[in-house]
């Protein structure tokens, strides 16, 4: 038996992993990219303007709880969807009276994502009615407590309310004085007390807000109301979007601008330009969704998704690209 | 392929014919597992079945789940991340009890032991008693008990095989022996390699760099083994001694699919296990009294890492997100003392006790780590009756620190008419709820799944019959087995949404299960061939069914045949056969239970092994020959409008292997 035949067939077969070969980068052209970091938990909101392409501002999701309408004759009311809180009227109770949450059954209502013109969970609230607000969740999850809210007067400068917590403690009658270059006015009830908060930039210096929001679904009793990370636009201010899934990122150009339906809605952005893959368990992009986005001044951009993690792999960076039109 | 067959041609011309009757030798069917000393198979009180030294020298099997696939009464069902794990008697896996010589394995992924990560080097023998064992190895012996006997004999021996399989499989073990006067230290170091496979992969028999694109993705995941073992045997007049320590590596790679829309990133994932066993037996035997003392200590540890993988560079970092990282590590102490004497010829009886302590260490584990402690004490009572029928009660009574363990009772009879054998079992067997049933906290924005410490085991009733009829005549002997059984399972511990207001899910004592079955079996040995042909019929109830009018039990029918061949005394020829009937299940749609059922499949498995001279044995063969892949997953009620077909994942195809025995 030759035992050189033997060895070498024993080298032959025996193998070991290889290492790769890198792929090439793909080529970058006059696209511009952007990645928001909003982080892995989700905890920020970023303002972001397209024609600078910068984002303006950020805060903690959690910075405040109510939103005031800010325009002379505005009179509407929102409330923080980014930590899922929700507003019920208590109903057959004066605002002094203590109250706990067991004896009640609150029927919970929530925000319309499209705009504060498609219904907002305060809706035409009177100066009679008490409401109670559940402030929703804390970063880690842990809820945020509930506080008794009454809207005594509204005029063209100033709001002017009561809160107070369920067993009447903490009681602050306040006036939120109105500004006309912002949109809203915000309000929080963090650490046991009431104060007003410097959250979103001037009205006419942002396009898009990333942030998480709590999306209504349509006849799903079950699940009414869902926390997702998405995109919402200042629509308030004439940023409109139409979504464009048939022609490639690249082939659209302005000539197609009257072919497209643009919306004012407030999330037509939204947040289904991911999926969550249950196999991987990772977030796929849908990158061949495109928006075509008009922004403040009237200028076009299209905009696509590329990514949702950074270059570390976490996720809650949402990755994209844009170029003007 | 064809290098292949040059390498068997020339291989076959290099040597004439030599004799030699060890390597076709039968080992003598012999069982330790659930008796009093070593029986021969035909006086055990249980029917036992043996997986003997002809079929793991057959060549075709490199790991106990491939192995046992070919078995009656014996799924396997394949995960490509927790790798495979089997059904017996139509129950799960987390109801049979895997031993190691009588060590229980651990590391239980979801319930399972991954079976691809039991290697079969250096065994002697595999010992299957279907139908609960609790009273003699405690928990998870209920639907059955598989006991891998490693060979602890004392011929100094030296070898090397090598193996290959088309898929890109490459394995190499060696074993060293040596005797000192009534000594045996043993050494054996094995690494068994897979380069991943997918469908449409190009054949290549040696790996090379791939280009990091989309085929980087495989199905079955790339796999790296490693395994060194040391044993030393001792044996005297009336004491032997069994010492071993032995650690396992594998390491399974998961190459992520790049990311649409540049496809220039990709999550990695890598999973390390390692197992740690160490051990003594200590056997004392002085005529019928014998004492077995049995110290063991295992460790197991997984690691999962995920890292992201820039594929323009490949530099990758670490995930900093604890979701993706985990690492669960269970510890094992177990010390057991076993005493069997003989009151009089007629009456034999054992004594037992057994003190076990197991822990779990985890990110989701309570307080990341939980211990639980178990004692027990079993007893055995072998009375024999008019020299044909033997009574055996038996019963175990255990204390457990974290939960209400149940008392184990079980009785078997044996009749015995010399050729004709009747057995009569009838036990209780359980499952102890494990660390992870009893105390997981797995509490973040996306999930509430916590543990349940007020669970009580699950329990099982079975009853059995066995019928063995042996005819042996000059020219061959001929064996038929029947064997009739049914399980019942109670408290079966299940998954559910226990708070529809905060969506917390936790583990209950909610579900009952039951299977029964009917299996035969015929074998002809002559002196130059065995053939075994099997059916078995099993039938399947689980509480889903009763909510819709389907009948009592769902069947299942499954053959196999199995035949060797000595051609000559250097040329073998093994093929193993297995008909895997339509299997029906069911499961909740909604509101709504449907039946489905999972299609029928065949493996056909052939090897031929050729000793050449005194030092080599060459084997080569086919495995998978009917190129079965994935069977469909079916759901006849939805209809051809249903998206809900799919596919479950069995085996990578036909392929061929070489595998090359030299002894040194």
């Amino acid at each position: 038996m030759n035992k050189g035949i033997l060895i070498s067939i024993l080298i032959l077969l025996s193998s070991c992993e290889q290492n790769e070969i890198p792929i090439e980068q793909h080529p970058i052209g006059g696209i511009q990219t952007k990645q928001i970091e909003m982080g892995s938990d989700y905890s920020q909101q970023i303002y972001y303007k397209l024609e600078s392409n910068l984002t303006i501002r950020n805060n903690i999701k959690t910075d405040w709880d109510l939103g005031f309408q800010s325009t002379n004759n505005g009179m509407q009311i929102i409330i923080n969807s980014a930590t899922f809180s929700q507003i019920s009227e208590l109903e057959g109770h004066l605002f002094e009276d203590p109250v706990s949450l067991i004896d009640l059954n609150p029927t919970w209502s929530w925000d319309n994502p499209k705009g504060i013109y498609n219904n907002t969970a305060f809706n035409n609230y009177q100066s009679s009615t008490t409401y109670i607000f559940d402030r929703g969740y804390e970063i880690n999850g842990t809820t945020r407590g509930f506080r008794k809210i009454r809207i005594d007067s509204v005029n063209n400068n100033s709001y002017f309310i009561r809160c107070s917590k369920m067993d009447n403690t903490d009681l602050y009658n306040i006036e939120i004085k109105k500004d006309t270059i912002y949109n809203f006015q915000y309000l929080s009830f963090n650490n046991d007390t009431i104060n007003l908060v410097d959250i979103e930039p001037e009205k006419d210096s942002w396009d898009l807000l990333f942030t998480q929001y709590t999306h209504l679904f349509d006849n799903n009793e079950e699940t009414p109301a869902y926390l997702v990370t998405g995109i919402l636009t200042n629509y308030l201010n004439n940023v409109m979007v139409a979504k464009d899934t048939v022609n490639t990122f690249e082939s659209i150009n302005i000539n197609m601008i009257n072919s497209y339906n643009f919306s004012n809605d407030q999330d037509k952005i939204g947040y289904d330009w991911k999926v969550y893959d249950f196999e991987s368990q990772t977030y796929a992009i849908k990158y061949d969704i495109n928006y075509i986005i008009k922004d403040l001044s009237g200028r076009y951009f299209k905009l696509h998704l590329t990514d949702f993690y950074n270059e570390s792999g976490e996720k809650g960076y949402p990755e994209f690209e844009m170029q003007e039109l | 392929m064809r290098c292949l067959l040059l390498l068997v041609i020339s291989l076959y011309s290099i040597n004439g014919f030599t004799q030699d009757e060890i390597l076709f030798r039968d080992i003598k069917e012999v069982v330790v597992t659930g008796q009093l000393s070593e029986t021969s198979t035909e006086d055990a009180i249980h029917k036992v079945r043996i997986i003997s030294g002809k079929k793991l020298k057959s060549g075709l099997f490199t790991d106990l789940g491939q192995i046992l696939e070919k078995e009656l009464n014996i799924r396997l069902t394949q995960d490509n991340i927790l790798g495979s794990s089997i059904s017996l008697q139509g129950i799960s896996g987390q109801n049979v009890k895997i031993l190691i010589d009588d060590v229980p394995v651990i590391g239980r992924m979801n319930g399972n032991i991954d079976l691809s990560q039991i290697n079969l080097n250096n065994i002697e023998r595999i010992e299957v008693i279907e139908g609960p064992l609790s009273s003699i190895y405690g928990t998870d012996a209920l639907a059955g008990t598989i006991n891998i006997i490693t060979n602890k004999s004392n011929d100094p021996q030296r070898s090397i095989n090598t193996y290959y399989e088309t898929i890109g499989k490459y394995n190499i073990d060696f074993l060293l022996s040596n005797n000192i006067e009534n000594q045996n230290i043993t050494y054996q170091f094995g690494r068994n390699y897979f380069n991943g496979w997918i469908e449409g992969q190009k054949f290549n028999l040696v790996p090379t760099s791939q280009l990091a694109d989309k085929k980087r993705f495989k199905s079955w995941k790339p796999k790296e083994q490693y395994l060194n073992k040391i044993q030393h045997n001792l044996s005297q007049k009336n004491i032997t001694i069994y010492n071993y320590i032995d650690h396992f590596y594998e390491k399974i790679t998961n190459l992520g699919l790049p990311k649409a829309p540049y496809f220039e990133n990709a999550f990695d994932e890598y999973y390390h296990t390692n197992r740690i066993n160490i051990g003594s037996n200590i056997k004392r035997s002085i005529d019928n009294n014998e004492v077995k003392i049995l110290i063991a200590y295992n460790k197991y540890t997984r690691i999962k890492e995920v890292f992201y993988n820039d594929l323009t560079t490949l530099s990758t970092n670490l995930v900093q997100d604890n979701s993706s990282q985990d690492t669960s590590s269970f510890n094992l102490f177990l010390a057991k003392v076993l005493i069997s004497d003989e009151y009089n010829k007629n009456l034999q009886y054992q004594i037992g006790l057994e003190a076990q302590s197991e822990d779990a260490e985890g990110d989701r584990i309570a307080n990341n780590f939980q211990q639980q402690s178990d004692y027990a004490i079993f007893s055995i009572i072998e009375y024999n009756l008019y020299n044909q029928i033997t009574i055996r009660p038996s019963a175990r009574a255990i204390h457990n620190t974290n939960y209400n363990a149940p008392f184990i009772p079980s009785l078997n009879i044996l009749i015995d008419f010399n050729n004709y054998k009747l057995r009569f079992g009838a036990a209780k067997g359980f499952r102890a709820p494990s660390l992870k049933e009893l105390y997981l906290e797995f509490v973040d924005i996306n999930h509430n799944i916590v543990g349940n410490s007020n669970l009580s085991a699950e329990r099982s009733y079975n009853y059995h019959i066995n019928n063995s009829y042996k005819y042996k005549t000059s020219g061959f002997i001929l064996n038929t087995d029947v064997n009739i059984f049914y399980n019942s399972i109670t408290d079966k511990i299940d998954l559910i949404n226990s708070n529809t207001q905060n969506n917390q899910y936790s583990y209950f004592n909610i579900d009952e299960y039951k299977t029964t079955g009917i299996s035969g079996n015929i074998k002809i040995t002559r002196k130059d061939a065995e053939i075994n042909i099997g059916a078995s019929h099993i039938g399947r109830h689980n509480k889903l069914k009763e909510s819709k009018d389907f009948s009592e039990f769902n069947f299942s029918t499954d053959y196999s045949i199995s035949t060797t061949l000595n051609i000559s005394n250097q040329n073998k020829i093994n093929i193993f056969y297995k008909h895997a009937g339509k299997l029906p299940s069911f499961w909740l749609d909604g509101d709504e239970v449907v039946k489905s059922y999972t299609e029928s499949y065949n493996l056909l498995d052939c090897s031929i092994n050729r000793r050449i001279g005194e030092q080599l044995t060459l084997s080569i063969g086919g495995k998978n020959l009917l190129n079965i892949k994935n069977v469909k997953k079916m759901n006849p009620e939805l209809g051809i409008h249903s998206s809900t077909e799919n596919n479950l994942p069995i085996a990578y195809g036909r392929t061929f292997f070489i595998k090359i025995n030299i002894k040194i």
